[in-house]
């Protein structure tokens, strides 16, 4: 098992780390996005590190950094031959705003102070979440859930040990 | 269609295009039949900030036109809901729209996925678990 490094969101102008996967469902009911690089690090499973964006009650998609699959993994530099896939690439015509109309289900924002590290997906405890409950990519409620109080020094970011990016 | 013959529909579900194999949708699951300018006038989207195509599907548009082409006279459009079990313990509720084609459900679109409102209160009771068993095993979970 490995930590799963986050998503990350732009709630009122501040960058926030996002334990969703909202373009998962994307694929799912068929956008048909390319295969993305799962070897570049084990905390990147997923292929993709989205920044995604609430603005105006809605959830946009407004960058992504994806390594294109090579299909070659025997060096660093064949495995990143496959270059980068921008936004526009992926939803041509949108190159800087993508609406998520496809996602339903509810979005968490670890906040605060760690309270526990785990190394595996997206379980590191945190003393809140923000739940941010989503229909349609809009957004319908927003709830805190109160995870308990941080052991003095804990690191106040979201971490995910030993990964690395090319 | 009457309500004997809708029990007695068959899923075929043989996906013409990359799906998941395993999901069917049945005749339990369909709810009303609607023509297509109907369901393309109730899914259209719209985006105050045009970040998305202003048209049935938004983005899942060119999904839906390859359904749709795959049409024929005879066939009918069902809205369906099913509920898909994803997983361990992850349930979704799966919503689309089910081709009917005399007495089978031949193949469907899918347009929407909402994962079942507790998803995230099971999420929390998992890591408790793995939380305990972190600290019960000095921290490895291996």
């Amino acid at each position: 098992m490995t930590a799963q490094a986050p998503e990350s969101i732009e709630i009122d102008g501040e960058s926030q780390a996002l334990c969703s996967e909202p373009l998962a469902m994307y694929n799912a009911l068929g956008g048909g996005l390319p295969e993305f690089e799962g070897f570049w690090s084990t905390a990147i499973r997923r292929g993709y590190l989205g920044t995604w964006e609430i603005k105006g009650d809605r959830l946009y998609l407004i960058a992504i950094k994806a390594l294109k699959k090579s299909g070659r993994y025997e060096t660093a530099d064949e495995i990143l031959s496959g270059g980068y896939a921008d936004l526009g690439e992926l939803f041509p015509g949108y190159p800087n705003r993508v609406f998520a109309h496809w996602y339903s289900g509810t979005l968490r924002i670890p906040q605060g102070k760690e309270i526990e590290y785990v190394h595996a997906g997206f379980a590191s405890e945190f003393e809140r979440d923000l739940l941010i409950q989503v229909e349609k990519g809009v957004v319908t409620n927003t709830t805190i859930r109160h995870n308990g109080e941080a052991p003095d020094g804990a690191p106040d970011s979201y971490r995910v040990a030993a990964w690395w990016t090319p | 269609m009457d309500q004997s013959t809708l029990e007695k529909l068959q899923p075929v579900n043989v996906p013409p295009w990359d799906g998941d194999p395993l999901f069917r949708v049945t005749s339990a699951d369909l709810i009303r039949s609607h023509d297509v300018a109907t369901i393309e006038a109730r899914e259209t989207v719209h985006d105050p900030l045009g970040a998305a195509p202003a048209q049935p599907f938004g983005f899942l548009y060119p999904t839906w036109l390859k359904f749709r082409g795959d049409l024929k006279g005879h066939d009918e459009l069902w809205l369906f809901k099913s509920t898909y079990k994803v997983g361990w313990r992850i349930h979704e509720i799966r919503f689309g729209y089910a081709k009917v084609t005399g007495s089978t459900i031949e193949w469907h679109f899918m347009a929407e996925v909402i994962e079942i409102p507790n998803n995230m209160e099971i999420f929390f009771k998992e890591r408790e678990k793995l939380l305990s068993k972190k600290r019960n095993s000095g921290g490895s979970l291996d």
